[in-house]
């Protein structure tokens, strides 16, 4: 019974230290007592920038575009060093059509930690909406070198060097990532995209050697 | 008695794991990669290392210096040539013969710097897993400059000149 006593004891300093410790309180900013602040209860618990993001999260998904840049554009205001941040609201930028200002909001992301593998992948794809291939080339190789790793943004990579016309470049790229057949179908398809009849032709017909069963339909 | 043990271990633990007052500071970076990522990121290294080769892309623009990809790929090609010898390719691409003879002197110097043994690697500028084309000749010559450097001889051999005597051999990391 002492034992259990000791136990329950111990686990209430537990439950203690952990409440304890997640919410450290900073009292240098708190008001002096009996000072009642006039913007009411709300103020002293102004929304975390997980909770700013989470809202954005929400507008967003239920098509409030404009209420959820105004949250975004003050989420990264308050608190730069929240990364996430930057990307929705480019990708908000994105889906409006305003291709410069997502631009903008990446370069400021990228500013702050260069080696943000999502806003570097973000910006490249931003490069290629606006047909600036050496930039978006600059982004994603910047991309698949950085953090977190993601193969996805050497797939950008072999586009991007695929529409500057380094299409052996881009196969090899394609080649590290896919089977050859698929690798060869898209840099015919990029080479369809720049107008290189021949090149496509034999791409195609690579791709179709490679894979028989599934036939490119452009291939035909 | 055990259960108290038990519990002041969990104790120290949740003590362990808070943390500072200043975590707002701290920046907040996009998710690590998935289990799958981390496969696949296995298999592209798998294939960096079956190509063995190293493009225009891999380096600054115009310039002789790798890029954040060129290096992190090049890391990945080190580790393998530290365990196995083999070829190198270093595709020269559309670049100047001055600016691809930089760019082999920094893949040499790379490799020297990461301990992979002299006489391990063959640097030439051939396809993912062929033959090595004619301007392999030229990193021959550049080899035997690199060796002259290390010998303490300044006299600079001309580079792009080379007969192709050792054509098929390709340069040996010394």
């Amino acid at each position: 019974m002492t034992s259990v006593k000791a136990s329950f004891r111990l686990a209430v300093a537990a439950v203690l230290g952990l409440s304890a410790c997640t919410s450290t309180p900073d009292h240098s900013k708190a008001p002096p007592v009996g000072v009642v602040e006039a913007t009411g209860i709300s103020s002293d618990k102004a929304p975390n920038a997980q909770t700013l993001y989470s809202m954005a999260k929400l507008l967003s998904a239920r098509g409030r575009d404009a209420d959820a840049e105004t949250i975004l554009a003050k989420l990264i205001a308050q608190h730069p060093e929240f990364m996430p941040a930057y990307s929705d609201l480019a990708e908000i930028y994105v889906r409006r059509e305003r291709i410069e200002s997502a631009v903008e909001v990446l370069r400021a992301g990228i500013r702050r930690v260069p080696a943000d593998a999502v806003l570097q992948n973000d910006l490249g794809m931003c490069r290629l909406l606006q047909h600036r291939y050496e930039d978006a080339l600059e982004s994603f190789t910047a991309a698949a070198a950085g953090v977190p790793p993601d193969t996805r943004a050497r797939a950008n990579m072999a586009v991007a060097l695929g529409m500057l016309g380094r299409l052996d470049e881009s196969l090899a790229v394609y080649l590290q990532i896919l089977p050859p057949a698929d690798a060869h179908y898209n840099v015919a398809v990029l080479s369809e995209a720049r107008k290189d009849a021949e090149r496509a032709r034999q791409e195609y017909a690579l791709a179709q050697s490679l894979a028989p069963r599934v036939e490119p339909t452009k291939a035909r | 008695m055990k259960s108290r043990t038990i519990l002041s271990a969990l104790l120290l633990g949740a003590l362990v794991s808070c943390k500072g007052v200043n975590e707002d500071t701290e920046v907040t970076e996009h998710e690590g990669p998935w289990a799958a990522d981390v496969i696949s990121n296995a298999s592209l290294n798998n294939a960096i290392v079956s190509q063995h080769t190293l493009y225009p892309y891999h380096f600054v623009a115009g310039a002789g210096e790798l890029n954040d990809l060129g290096a992190r790929d090049l890391n990945v090609l080190t580790d393998h040539f530290l365990k196995a010898g083999g070829d190198l390719n270093v595709r020269r691409g559309g670049a100047s013969q001055a600016v691809y003879d930089a760019r082999v002197k920094t893949v040499l110097e790379k490799l020297a710097a990461a301990g992979v043994q002299s006489g391990a690697v063959a640097v030439k500028d051939g396809l993912p897993g062929g033959e090595g084309l004619a301007s392999e000749s030229v990193i021959v010559i550049l080899k035997e400059k690199m060796s002259k450097e290390s010998m303490g001889s300044s006299s600079g051999t001309s580079i792009g000149n080379s007969t192709g005597a050792s054509a098929g051999t390709g340069s040996v990391l010394k």
